[in-house]
Protein backbone atom coordinates (compact mmCIF):
# COMPACT_ATOMS: atom_id res chain seq x y z
CA UNK A 1 0.00 0.00 0.00
CA UNK A 2 2.79 2.32 0.98
CA UNK A 3 4.63 1.45 -2.24
CA UNK A 4 1.64 2.47 -4.32
CA UNK A 5 1.47 5.82 -2.56
CA UNK A 6 5.14 6.43 -3.22
CA UNK A 7 4.79 5.53 -6.87
CA UNK A 8 1.77 7.84 -7.21
CA UNK A 9 3.67 10.69 -5.59
CA UNK A 10 6.61 10.07 -7.89
CA UNK A 11 4.42 10.00 -10.95
CA UNK A 12 2.68 13.20 -9.92
CA UNK A 13 6.03 14.87 -9.39
CA UNK A 14 7.23 13.77 -12.80
CA UNK A 15 4.06 15.01 -14.44
CA UNK A 16 4.27 18.41 -12.72
CA UNK A 17 7.93 18.74 -13.55
CA UNK A 18 7.43 17.75 -17.17
CA UNK A 19 4.49 20.11 -17.45
CA UNK A 20 6.48 22.97 -15.98
CA UNK A 21 9.36 22.32 -18.33
CA UNK A 22 7.06 22.13 -21.33
CA UNK A 23 5.18 25.24 -20.28
CA UNK A 24 8.37 27.20 -19.83
CA UNK A 25 8.31 28.34 -23.45
CA UNK A 26 4.64 29.24 -23.42
CA UNK A 27 3.58 32.85 -23.16
CA UNK A 28 0.27 33.66 -21.50
CA UNK A 29 -1.67 36.79 -22.37
CA UNK A 30 -5.04 38.01 -21.23
CA UNK A 31 -7.18 40.72 -22.78
CA UNK A 32 -10.32 42.36 -21.41
CA UNK A 33 -12.78 44.39 -23.43
CA UNK A 34 -15.94 46.13 -22.29
CA UNK A 35 -18.69 45.85 -24.87
CA UNK A 36 -22.35 46.64 -25.28
CA UNK A 37 -25.19 44.37 -26.35
CA UNK A 38 -24.78 42.36 -29.54
CA UNK A 39 -21.06 42.85 -29.68
CA UNK A 40 -19.08 41.53 -32.59
CA UNK A 41 -15.98 39.48 -31.86
CA UNK A 42 -13.61 38.22 -34.54
CA UNK A 43 -10.63 35.96 -33.94
CA UNK A 44 -8.20 35.08 -36.67
CA UNK A 45 -5.68 32.42 -35.76
CA UNK A 46 -3.21 30.92 -38.19
CA UNK A 47 -2.36 27.88 -36.10
CA UNK A 48 -4.06 26.61 -32.99
CA UNK A 49 -7.45 26.11 -31.38
CA UNK A 50 -10.10 28.68 -30.53
CA UNK A 51 -12.70 28.01 -27.89
CA UNK A 52 -15.61 30.34 -27.20
CA UNK A 53 -18.10 30.18 -24.34
CA UNK A 54 -20.51 32.59 -22.70
CA UNK A 55 -19.86 34.74 -19.65
CA UNK A 56 -22.13 37.03 -17.69
CA UNK A 57 -21.77 40.76 -18.01
CA UNK A 58 -20.82 42.97 -20.91
CA UNK A 59 -17.25 41.93 -21.30
CA UNK A 60 -15.01 39.90 -23.52
CA UNK A 61 -12.18 38.01 -21.91
CA UNK A 62 -9.51 36.54 -24.15
CA UNK A 63 -6.94 34.14 -22.76
CA UNK A 64 -4.19 33.41 -25.24
CA UNK A 65 -1.36 30.93 -24.89
CA UNK A 66 1.42 31.62 -27.36
CA UNK A 67 3.74 28.75 -28.12
CA UNK A 68 6.75 30.94 -28.85
CA UNK A 69 7.89 34.50 -29.30
CA UNK A 70 7.62 34.07 -33.06
CA UNK A 71 3.96 34.91 -32.87
CA UNK A 72 2.16 37.89 -31.35
CA UNK A 73 -1.45 38.68 -30.66
CA UNK A 74 -2.84 41.92 -32.03
CA UNK A 75 -6.06 43.20 -30.53
CA UNK A 76 -8.26 45.99 -31.68
CA UNK A 77 -11.54 47.39 -30.37
CA UNK A 78 -13.88 49.81 -32.08
CA UNK A 79 -16.96 50.28 -29.97
CA UNK A 80 -18.46 46.86 -29.50
CA UNK A 81 -16.42 45.35 -32.28
CA UNK A 82 -13.39 43.41 -31.10
CA UNK A 83 -10.79 41.93 -33.40
CA UNK A 84 -8.06 39.53 -32.33
CA UNK A 85 -5.42 38.44 -34.81
CA UNK A 86 -2.46 36.11 -34.41
CA UNK A 87 0.43 37.77 -36.16
CA UNK A 88 3.19 35.47 -37.35
CA UNK A 89 6.72 36.77 -37.24
CA UNK A 90 9.45 35.74 -39.70
CA UNK A 91 10.53 32.17 -39.17
CA UNK A 92 7.34 31.07 -37.50
CA UNK A 93 6.26 27.50 -38.16
CA UNK A 94 3.07 25.61 -37.55
CA UNK A 95 4.38 24.76 -34.11
CA UNK A 96 6.08 27.99 -33.07
CA UNK A 97 3.26 30.09 -34.54
CA UNK A 98 0.61 28.30 -32.58
CA UNK A 99 -1.73 30.21 -30.29
CA UNK A 100 -4.43 28.68 -28.10
CA UNK A 101 -7.41 30.94 -27.49
CA UNK A 102 -9.97 30.56 -24.75
CA UNK A 103 -12.56 33.29 -25.14
CA UNK A 104 -15.44 34.25 -22.89
CA UNK A 105 -18.01 36.69 -24.17
CA UNK A 106 -21.67 37.74 -23.79
CA UNK A 107 -23.99 35.09 -25.14
CA UNK A 108 -25.66 37.55 -27.51
CA UNK A 109 -22.41 38.45 -29.23
CA UNK A 110 -21.80 37.67 -32.86
CA UNK A 111 -18.67 35.59 -33.34
CA UNK A 112 -16.34 34.89 -36.23
CA UNK A 113 -13.61 32.32 -35.70
CA UNK A 114 -11.03 31.43 -38.33
CA UNK A 115 -8.18 28.99 -37.89
CA UNK A 116 -6.17 26.91 -40.33
CA UNK A 117 -5.32 23.92 -38.24
CA UNK A 118 -6.69 24.29 -34.79
CA UNK A 119 -10.06 22.95 -33.72
CA UNK A 120 -12.85 25.47 -33.29
CA UNK A 121 -15.30 25.18 -30.43
CA UNK A 122 -18.32 27.31 -29.62
CA UNK A 123 -21.04 26.79 -27.07
CA UNK A 124 -23.91 28.54 -25.36
CA UNK A 125 -24.28 31.46 -27.76
CA UNK A 126 -27.37 33.23 -29.07
CA UNK A 127 -25.79 35.48 -31.65
CA UNK A 128 -24.64 34.70 -35.16
CA UNK A 129 -21.65 32.40 -35.36
CA UNK A 130 -19.30 32.04 -38.32
CA UNK A 131 -16.64 29.35 -38.13
CA UNK A 132 -14.01 28.94 -40.83
CA UNK A 133 -11.53 26.11 -40.60
CA UNK A 134 -9.30 24.44 -43.10
CA UNK A 135 -8.27 21.14 -41.66
CA UNK A 136 -9.23 21.61 -38.03
CA UNK A 137 -12.34 20.08 -36.52
CA UNK A 138 -15.36 22.18 -35.64
CA UNK A 139 -17.61 21.53 -32.67
CA UNK A 140 -20.69 23.53 -31.72
CA UNK A 141 -23.00 22.98 -28.77
CA UNK A 142 -26.12 24.64 -27.39
CA UNK A 143 -26.58 27.41 -29.90
CA UNK A 144 -30.01 28.97 -30.27
CA UNK A 145 -31.66 31.80 -32.14
CA UNK A 146 -28.56 32.82 -34.05
CA UNK A 147 -27.41 31.87 -37.50
CA UNK A 148 -24.59 29.39 -37.78
CA UNK A 149 -22.31 29.31 -40.80
CA UNK A 150 -19.48 26.81 -41.02
CA UNK A 151 -16.94 26.49 -43.79
CA UNK A 152 -14.24 23.89 -43.72
CA UNK A 153 -12.08 21.94 -46.12
CA UNK A 154 -11.39 18.64 -44.44
CA UNK A 155 -12.18 19.12 -40.79
CA UNK A 156 -15.03 17.26 -39.17
CA UNK A 157 -18.11 19.17 -38.05
CA UNK A 158 -20.12 18.26 -34.99
CA UNK A 159 -23.29 20.10 -33.95
CA UNK A 160 -25.27 19.29 -30.85
CA UNK A 161 -28.47 20.99 -29.71
CA UNK A 162 -28.59 23.82 -32.22
CA UNK A 163 -32.02 25.37 -32.62
CA UNK A 164 -34.04 28.23 -34.10
CA UNK A 165 -31.46 29.61 -36.46
CA UNK A 166 -30.19 29.17 -39.98
CA UNK A 167 -27.53 26.49 -40.16
CA UNK A 168 -25.37 26.44 -43.26
CA UNK A 169 -22.41 24.11 -43.50
CA UNK A 170 -20.10 23.77 -46.47
CA UNK A 171 -17.39 21.15 -46.27
CA UNK A 172 -15.30 19.38 -48.85
CA UNK A 173 -13.88 16.35 -47.10
CA UNK A 174 -14.91 16.28 -43.49
CA UNK A 175 -17.83 14.38 -42.01
CA UNK A 176 -20.77 16.30 -40.58
CA UNK A 177 -22.61 15.01 -37.53
CA UNK A 178 -25.74 16.73 -36.21
CA UNK A 179 -27.65 15.83 -33.09
CA UNK A 180 -30.83 17.66 -32.09
CA UNK A 181 -30.40 20.28 -34.75
CA UNK A 182 -33.47 22.09 -36.00
CA UNK A 183 -34.42 25.45 -37.38
CA UNK A 184 -36.05 27.26 -40.27
CA UNK A 185 -33.10 26.37 -42.52
CA UNK A 186 -30.59 23.57 -42.12
CA UNK A 187 -28.33 23.13 -45.11
CA UNK A 188 -25.28 20.90 -45.42
CA UNK A 189 -23.18 20.81 -48.56
CA UNK A 190 -20.38 18.26 -48.59
CA UNK A 191 -18.23 16.62 -51.19
CA UNK A 192 -16.60 13.52 -49.77
CA UNK A 193 -17.79 13.60 -46.21
CA UNK A 194 -20.58 11.57 -44.69
CA UNK A 195 -23.56 13.41 -43.22
CA UNK A 196 -25.32 12.12 -40.13
CA UNK A 197 -28.48 13.74 -38.77
CA UNK A 198 -30.23 12.64 -35.61
CA UNK A 199 -33.22 14.77 -34.67
CA UNK A 200 -36.90 15.40 -35.28
CA UNK A 201 -36.53 17.91 -38.13
CA UNK A 202 -38.41 20.48 -36.05
CA UNK A 203 -41.49 22.02 -37.56
CA UNK A 204 -41.71 24.26 -40.59
CA UNK A 205 -38.07 24.05 -41.53
CA UNK A 206 -36.23 23.32 -44.73
CA UNK A 207 -33.54 20.69 -44.51
CA UNK A 208 -31.20 20.14 -47.42
CA UNK A 209 -28.39 17.62 -47.01
CA UNK A 210 -26.25 17.23 -50.12
CA UNK A 211 -23.09 15.24 -50.63
CA UNK A 212 -21.19 14.05 -53.64
CA UNK A 213 -19.67 10.74 -52.69
CA UNK A 214 -20.46 10.63 -48.99
CA UNK A 215 -23.25 8.71 -47.31
CA UNK A 216 -26.24 10.30 -45.62
CA UNK A 217 -27.86 8.79 -42.57
CA UNK A 218 -30.86 10.67 -41.22
CA UNK A 219 -32.45 9.33 -38.07
CA UNK A 220 -35.86 10.61 -37.04
CA UNK A 221 -38.57 9.55 -34.57
CA UNK A 222 -41.80 7.94 -35.71
CA UNK A 223 -43.69 11.15 -34.91
CA UNK A 224 -41.57 13.29 -37.25
CA UNK A 225 -43.55 15.58 -39.52
CA UNK A 226 -41.74 15.77 -42.83
CA UNK A 227 -42.12 15.96 -46.57
CA UNK A 228 -39.08 14.02 -47.68
CA UNK A 229 -37.29 13.49 -50.96
CA UNK A 230 -34.19 11.28 -51.18
CA UNK A 231 -32.17 10.49 -54.23
CA UNK A 232 -28.79 9.01 -54.97
CA UNK A 233 -27.76 9.18 -58.60
CA UNK A 234 -25.38 6.24 -58.41
CA UNK A 235 -25.88 4.89 -54.89
CA UNK A 236 -28.67 3.21 -52.99
CA UNK A 237 -31.40 4.64 -50.80
CA UNK A 238 -33.04 2.91 -47.88
CA UNK A 239 -36.17 4.05 -46.07
CA UNK A 240 -37.41 2.69 -42.75
CA UNK A 241 -40.66 4.68 -42.72
CA UNK A 242 -44.01 4.07 -44.33
CA UNK A 243 -44.38 7.29 -46.23
CA UNK A 244 -47.56 8.66 -47.72
CA UNK A 245 -47.28 9.37 -51.44
CA UNK A 246 -46.39 12.95 -52.14
CA UNK A 247 -48.08 15.10 -54.77
CA UNK A 248 -45.04 16.12 -56.73
CA UNK A 249 -43.36 15.63 -60.07
CA UNK A 250 -40.53 13.75 -58.40
CA UNK A 251 -39.96 10.39 -60.03
CA UNK A 252 -39.40 7.57 -57.58
CA UNK A 253 -36.94 4.88 -58.57
CA UNK A 254 -36.82 1.75 -56.51
CA UNK A 255 -33.57 1.58 -54.63
CA UNK A 256 -32.22 4.95 -55.71
CA UNK A 257 -34.94 7.52 -55.05
CA UNK A 258 -38.03 7.90 -52.91
CA UNK A 259 -40.38 10.63 -51.81
CA UNK A 260 -43.33 10.93 -49.49
CA UNK A 261 -44.75 12.55 -46.40
CA UNK A 262 -44.86 11.66 -42.76
CA UNK A 263 -47.36 13.17 -40.32
CA UNK A 264 -48.45 16.66 -41.35
CA UNK A 265 -45.35 17.21 -43.45
CA UNK A 266 -44.41 20.35 -41.58
CA UNK A 267 -40.78 20.36 -42.63
CA UNK A 268 -39.25 19.84 -46.03
CA UNK A 269 -36.38 17.38 -46.10
CA UNK A 270 -34.17 16.73 -49.12
CA UNK A 271 -31.43 14.13 -48.93
CA UNK A 272 -29.22 14.07 -51.99
CA UNK A 273 -26.09 12.11 -52.72
CA UNK A 274 -24.44 11.62 -56.06
CA UNK A 275 -22.74 8.29 -55.48
CA UNK A 276 -23.16 7.63 -51.77
CA UNK A 277 -25.77 5.70 -49.85
CA UNK A 278 -28.78 7.34 -48.20
CA UNK A 279 -30.59 5.87 -45.23
CA UNK A 280 -33.67 7.44 -43.67
CA UNK A 281 -33.67 5.64 -40.38
CA UNK A 282 -36.43 5.32 -37.81
CA UNK A 283 -35.27 5.92 -34.26
CA UNK A 284 -35.96 2.88 -32.10
CA UNK B 1 -38.25 52.09 -68.23
CA UNK B 2 -37.42 48.43 -68.83
CA UNK B 3 -33.98 46.87 -68.87
CA UNK B 4 -34.24 46.41 -72.65
CA UNK B 5 -35.02 50.08 -73.15
CA UNK B 6 -32.18 51.04 -70.90
CA UNK B 7 -29.69 48.92 -72.84
CA UNK B 8 -30.70 50.64 -76.06
CA UNK B 9 -29.67 54.01 -74.72
CA UNK B 10 -26.49 52.86 -73.00
CA UNK B 11 -24.19 54.73 -75.44
CA UNK B 12 -25.93 58.03 -74.82
CA UNK B 13 -25.68 57.82 -71.06
CA UNK B 14 -22.37 59.60 -70.99
CA UNK B 15 -24.00 62.79 -72.28
CA UNK B 16 -26.38 63.12 -69.37
CA UNK B 17 -28.97 61.11 -67.53
CA UNK B 18 -32.67 61.78 -67.53
CA UNK B 19 -34.70 61.37 -64.40
CA UNK B 20 -36.24 58.26 -65.87
CA UNK B 21 -32.83 56.71 -66.48
CA UNK B 22 -31.63 57.61 -63.02
CA UNK B 23 -34.76 56.12 -61.51
CA UNK B 24 -34.22 52.91 -63.43
CA UNK B 25 -30.60 52.73 -62.38
CA UNK B 26 -31.60 53.12 -58.75
CA UNK B 27 -34.15 50.36 -58.99
CA UNK B 28 -32.26 47.89 -61.18
CA UNK B 29 -29.00 46.60 -59.81
CA UNK B 30 -28.26 44.65 -62.98
CA UNK B 31 -28.37 47.67 -65.25
CA UNK B 32 -26.46 49.68 -62.68
CA UNK B 33 -23.81 46.97 -62.63
CA UNK B 34 -23.65 46.92 -66.41
CA UNK B 35 -23.22 50.68 -66.54
CA UNK B 36 -20.57 50.53 -63.83
CA UNK B 37 -18.66 47.90 -65.81
CA UNK B 38 -18.85 50.02 -68.93
CA UNK B 39 -17.61 53.08 -67.06
CA UNK B 40 -14.77 51.08 -65.55
CA UNK B 41 -13.72 49.84 -68.96
CA UNK B 42 -13.89 53.37 -70.31
CA UNK B 43 -11.81 54.61 -67.38
CA UNK B 44 -9.20 51.95 -67.97
CA UNK B 45 -9.21 52.68 -71.67
CA UNK B 46 -8.37 56.33 -71.04
CA UNK B 47 -5.16 55.26 -69.38
CA UNK B 48 -3.93 53.48 -72.48
CA UNK B 49 -1.21 55.22 -74.37
CA UNK B 50 -1.84 56.14 -77.95
CA UNK B 51 1.07 54.02 -79.00
CA UNK B 52 -0.59 51.03 -77.42
CA UNK B 53 -3.57 51.15 -79.70
CA UNK B 54 -4.04 47.79 -81.39
CA UNK B 55 -3.65 47.61 -85.10
CA UNK B 56 -6.69 47.01 -87.35
CA UNK B 57 -5.32 43.51 -87.80
CA UNK B 58 -6.15 42.75 -84.17
CA UNK B 59 -9.76 43.90 -84.45
CA UNK B 60 -10.11 42.07 -87.73
CA UNK B 61 -8.75 38.94 -86.14
CA UNK B 62 -11.18 39.25 -83.25
CA UNK B 63 -14.12 39.82 -85.52
CA UNK B 64 -13.20 36.85 -87.70
CA UNK B 65 -12.87 34.64 -84.67
CA UNK B 66 -16.26 35.63 -83.30
CA UNK B 67 -17.88 35.09 -86.66
CA UNK B 68 -16.28 31.65 -86.85
CA UNK B 69 -17.71 30.85 -83.45
CA UNK B 70 -21.12 31.98 -84.60
CA UNK B 71 -21.37 34.38 -81.69
CA UNK B 72 -21.98 37.44 -83.80
CA UNK B 73 -23.52 37.93 -87.18
CA UNK B 74 -23.60 41.05 -89.27
CA UNK B 75 -21.90 43.38 -86.84
CA UNK B 76 -18.58 43.87 -85.13
CA UNK B 77 -16.99 41.13 -83.10
CA UNK B 78 -14.67 41.44 -80.17
CA UNK B 79 -13.53 38.08 -78.84
CA UNK B 80 -11.09 35.66 -80.41
CA UNK B 81 -11.34 31.91 -80.11
CA UNK B 82 -8.88 29.26 -79.12
CA UNK B 83 -8.70 28.05 -82.68
CA UNK B 84 -7.22 31.31 -83.92
CA UNK B 85 -3.95 30.98 -85.70
CA UNK B 86 -1.15 32.48 -83.68
CA UNK B 87 2.34 33.11 -84.74
CA UNK B 88 5.12 31.04 -83.29
CA UNK B 89 6.34 34.13 -81.53
CA UNK B 90 2.96 34.69 -79.90
CA UNK B 91 2.76 31.09 -78.80
CA UNK B 92 6.26 31.23 -77.38
CA UNK B 93 5.35 34.36 -75.45
CA UNK B 94 2.21 32.74 -74.09
CA UNK B 95 4.23 29.80 -72.85
CA UNK B 96 6.69 32.02 -71.07
CA UNK B 97 4.30 34.65 -69.69
CA UNK B 98 1.90 33.55 -66.96
CA UNK B 99 -0.35 36.67 -66.97
CA UNK B 100 -0.83 36.56 -70.74
CA UNK B 101 -1.47 32.84 -70.61
CA UNK B 102 -4.07 33.49 -67.93
CA UNK B 103 -5.82 36.11 -70.03
CA UNK B 104 -5.71 33.76 -73.00
CA UNK B 105 -7.25 30.99 -70.88
CA UNK B 106 -10.01 33.36 -69.77
CA UNK B 107 -10.76 34.29 -73.33
CA UNK B 108 -10.87 30.67 -74.37
CA UNK B 109 -13.24 29.95 -71.51
CA UNK B 110 -15.50 32.82 -72.52
CA UNK B 111 -15.45 31.62 -76.09
CA UNK B 112 -16.31 28.13 -74.97
CA UNK B 113 -19.16 29.38 -72.84
CA UNK B 114 -20.43 31.54 -75.67
CA UNK B 115 -20.84 28.51 -77.91
CA UNK B 116 -23.34 27.11 -75.47
CA UNK B 117 -25.58 30.12 -75.65
CA UNK B 118 -28.92 29.69 -77.28
CA UNK B 119 -29.59 31.84 -80.28
CA UNK B 120 -32.14 33.77 -78.29
CA UNK B 121 -29.44 34.67 -75.77
CA UNK B 122 -27.29 36.36 -78.34
CA UNK B 123 -26.97 40.08 -77.64
CA UNK B 124 -28.78 42.26 -80.11
CA UNK B 125 -26.78 44.25 -82.66
CA UNK B 126 -27.65 47.32 -80.63
CA UNK B 127 -25.57 46.01 -77.75
CA UNK B 128 -22.54 45.54 -79.98
CA UNK B 129 -23.21 48.93 -81.46
CA UNK B 130 -23.40 50.42 -77.99
CA UNK B 131 -20.06 48.92 -77.05
CA UNK B 132 -18.47 50.16 -80.24
CA UNK B 133 -19.84 53.68 -79.78
CA UNK B 134 -18.74 53.79 -76.17
CA UNK B 135 -15.23 52.66 -77.04
CA UNK B 136 -15.03 55.16 -79.88
CA UNK B 137 -16.26 57.98 -77.64
CA UNK B 138 -13.52 57.15 -75.20
CA UNK B 139 -10.95 57.27 -77.99
CA UNK B 140 -10.02 53.63 -77.69
CA UNK B 141 -11.02 52.87 -81.25
CA UNK B 142 -9.94 55.30 -83.95
CA UNK B 143 -9.92 55.23 -87.70
CA UNK B 144 -7.10 53.14 -89.08
CA UNK B 145 -4.03 55.10 -90.00
CA UNK B 146 -1.11 54.16 -92.18
CA UNK B 147 0.98 51.87 -90.11
CA UNK B 148 4.74 52.20 -90.44
CA UNK B 149 6.64 48.98 -90.85
CA UNK B 150 7.28 47.62 -87.42
CA UNK B 151 9.90 45.26 -86.16
CA UNK B 152 7.99 42.89 -83.91
CA UNK B 153 10.69 42.23 -81.38
CA UNK B 154 11.49 45.93 -81.06
CA UNK B 155 8.32 46.65 -79.06
CA UNK B 156 8.03 44.12 -76.27
CA UNK B 157 5.40 46.14 -74.36
CA UNK B 158 3.04 45.84 -77.28
CA UNK B 159 2.73 42.10 -76.76
CA UNK B 160 1.09 42.72 -73.44
CA UNK B 161 -0.71 45.88 -74.37
CA UNK B 162 -2.82 44.42 -77.15
CA UNK B 163 -4.33 42.09 -74.61
CA UNK B 164 -5.66 44.97 -72.51
CA UNK B 165 -8.42 46.17 -74.86
CA UNK B 166 -9.03 42.56 -75.74
CA UNK B 167 -9.59 41.70 -72.11
CA UNK B 168 -11.79 44.76 -71.70
CA UNK B 169 -13.92 43.69 -74.64
CA UNK B 170 -14.09 40.18 -73.27
CA UNK B 171 -15.21 41.56 -69.92
CA UNK B 172 -18.01 43.47 -71.64
CA UNK B 173 -19.17 40.38 -73.48
CA UNK B 174 -18.98 38.29 -70.34
CA UNK B 175 -20.99 40.95 -68.52
CA UNK B 176 -23.63 40.91 -71.24
CA UNK B 177 -23.73 37.12 -71.19
CA UNK B 178 -24.09 37.02 -67.42
CA UNK B 179 -26.67 39.79 -67.56
CA UNK B 180 -28.68 37.88 -70.13
CA UNK B 181 -28.49 34.56 -68.37
CA UNK B 182 -29.51 36.04 -65.04
CA UNK B 183 -32.62 37.39 -66.70
CA UNK B 184 -33.61 33.86 -67.71
CA UNK B 185 -33.49 31.73 -64.57
CA UNK B 186 -35.31 28.77 -66.14
CA UNK B 187 -32.92 25.97 -65.27
CA UNK B 188 -34.47 23.54 -67.68
CA UNK B 189 -33.77 25.71 -70.70
CA UNK B 190 -30.35 26.89 -69.58
CA UNK B 191 -27.50 24.98 -71.18
CA UNK B 192 -25.13 23.31 -68.73
CA UNK B 193 -21.78 24.98 -68.34
CA UNK B 194 -18.73 23.09 -69.45
CA UNK B 195 -15.92 23.05 -66.95
CA UNK B 196 -12.71 21.10 -67.09
CA UNK B 197 -12.11 18.59 -64.36
CA UNK B 198 -8.47 19.38 -63.87
CA UNK B 199 -7.30 22.43 -62.04
CA UNK B 200 -6.81 25.47 -64.22
CA UNK B 201 -3.63 27.58 -64.30
CA UNK B 202 -5.41 30.15 -62.15
CA UNK B 203 -6.21 27.50 -59.59
CA UNK B 204 -2.64 26.25 -59.63
CA UNK B 205 -1.52 29.80 -58.99
CA UNK B 206 -4.01 30.04 -56.16
CA UNK B 207 -2.61 26.87 -54.59
CA UNK B 208 0.89 28.32 -54.88
CA UNK B 209 -0.29 31.44 -53.06
CA UNK B 210 -1.68 29.29 -50.28
CA UNK B 211 1.59 27.36 -50.16
CA UNK B 212 3.57 30.58 -49.83
CA UNK B 213 1.53 31.52 -46.81
CA UNK B 214 0.82 28.13 -45.26
CA UNK B 215 2.84 25.33 -46.91
CA UNK B 216 1.11 22.58 -44.98
CA UNK B 217 -2.26 23.49 -46.48
CA UNK B 218 -1.37 23.50 -50.16
CA UNK B 219 -1.84 19.74 -50.58
CA UNK B 220 -5.30 19.92 -49.01
CA UNK B 221 -6.32 22.81 -51.26
CA UNK B 222 -5.04 21.08 -54.36
CA UNK B 223 -6.74 17.78 -53.58
CA UNK B 224 -10.00 19.44 -52.65
CA UNK B 225 -10.02 21.58 -55.78
CA UNK B 226 -9.61 18.48 -57.90
CA UNK B 227 -12.36 16.71 -56.01
CA UNK B 228 -14.71 19.66 -56.43
CA UNK B 229 -13.90 20.03 -60.12
CA UNK B 230 -14.63 16.34 -60.62
CA UNK B 231 -17.92 16.83 -58.81
CA UNK B 232 -18.77 19.74 -61.08
CA UNK B 233 -17.97 17.69 -64.16
CA UNK B 234 -20.15 14.80 -63.00
CA UNK B 235 -22.98 17.08 -61.93
CA UNK B 236 -22.85 18.86 -65.27
CA UNK B 237 -23.14 15.60 -67.10
CA UNK B 238 -26.10 14.62 -64.97
CA UNK B 239 -27.81 17.99 -65.44
CA UNK B 240 -27.20 17.84 -69.15
CA UNK B 241 -28.66 14.36 -69.39
CA UNK B 242 -31.63 15.35 -67.26
CA UNK B 243 -32.24 19.04 -67.93
CA UNK B 244 -35.54 19.07 -66.04
CA UNK B 245 -34.24 17.21 -63.01
CA UNK B 246 -34.24 19.63 -60.10
CA UNK B 247 -31.98 17.41 -58.04
CA UNK B 248 -29.36 17.25 -60.78
CA UNK B 249 -29.24 21.03 -60.83
CA UNK B 250 -29.06 21.08 -57.04
CA UNK B 251 -25.91 18.94 -57.23
CA UNK B 252 -24.44 21.33 -59.75
CA UNK B 253 -25.20 24.33 -57.54
CA UNK B 254 -23.72 22.58 -54.53
CA UNK B 255 -20.55 21.76 -56.43
CA UNK B 256 -20.16 25.37 -57.53
CA UNK B 257 -20.74 26.55 -53.97
CA UNK B 258 -17.95 24.30 -52.80
CA UNK B 259 -15.57 25.69 -55.37
CA UNK B 260 -16.57 29.24 -54.48
CA UNK B 261 -15.85 28.47 -50.84
CA UNK B 262 -12.38 27.16 -51.65
CA UNK B 263 -11.65 30.24 -53.74
CA UNK B 264 -12.84 32.51 -50.95
CA UNK B 265 -10.85 30.73 -48.28
CA UNK B 266 -7.70 30.69 -50.38
CA UNK B 267 -8.07 34.34 -51.24
CA UNK B 268 -8.63 35.37 -47.64
CA UNK B 269 -5.64 33.32 -46.57
CA UNK B 270 -3.29 34.76 -49.16
CA UNK B 271 -4.36 38.32 -48.37
CA UNK B 272 -3.50 38.11 -44.68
Amino acid sequence: MGGCKERATFLATVVVWAGSAFAADLIHKEFHFKVHRHASVSILNEYGPISVRPVSGHQVIVNAVLHSSRVTVDSNQRGSRVEIVSHLLPGATAETGKVEYDVQLPSDAGVTLDSSTGPLYAEGLRGDVVLVGNTGNVEVRNISAGHLHIKTLDGSVSLTNVTDGHVEITSVGGPVVMKSVSGPLVQVNSNKGNIAYDGDFGGGGQYLLVTNSGNIEATAPAFASIDVVAESVKGKVVNDFSLQPAHSSFVERAGSAFAGTLGKAASSVKLLSFSGKIHLKKRQ
Amino acid sequence: MTCEEFQRILPELGSGNSLERVAHLRSCSQCAGLLADLNEIARQAKQLQGSLEPSPRVWQCIETALRNEGLVRGSIALVPSAQDAHSLEDEAHLQSCQPCAGVRADLDEISQQARLLQESDEPSPRVWNSIEIALRNEGLIRQPRPEPPRVRHAAPRWKLAWLVPLAAAAAVILGVVVFRTTQAPDLASAPPVQVQSTTSPEEEQMVRMVADRTPSLSAAYEADLKAVNDYIREAEGSAKANPRDEMAHQHLMSAYEQRAMIYEMAMNRSLR
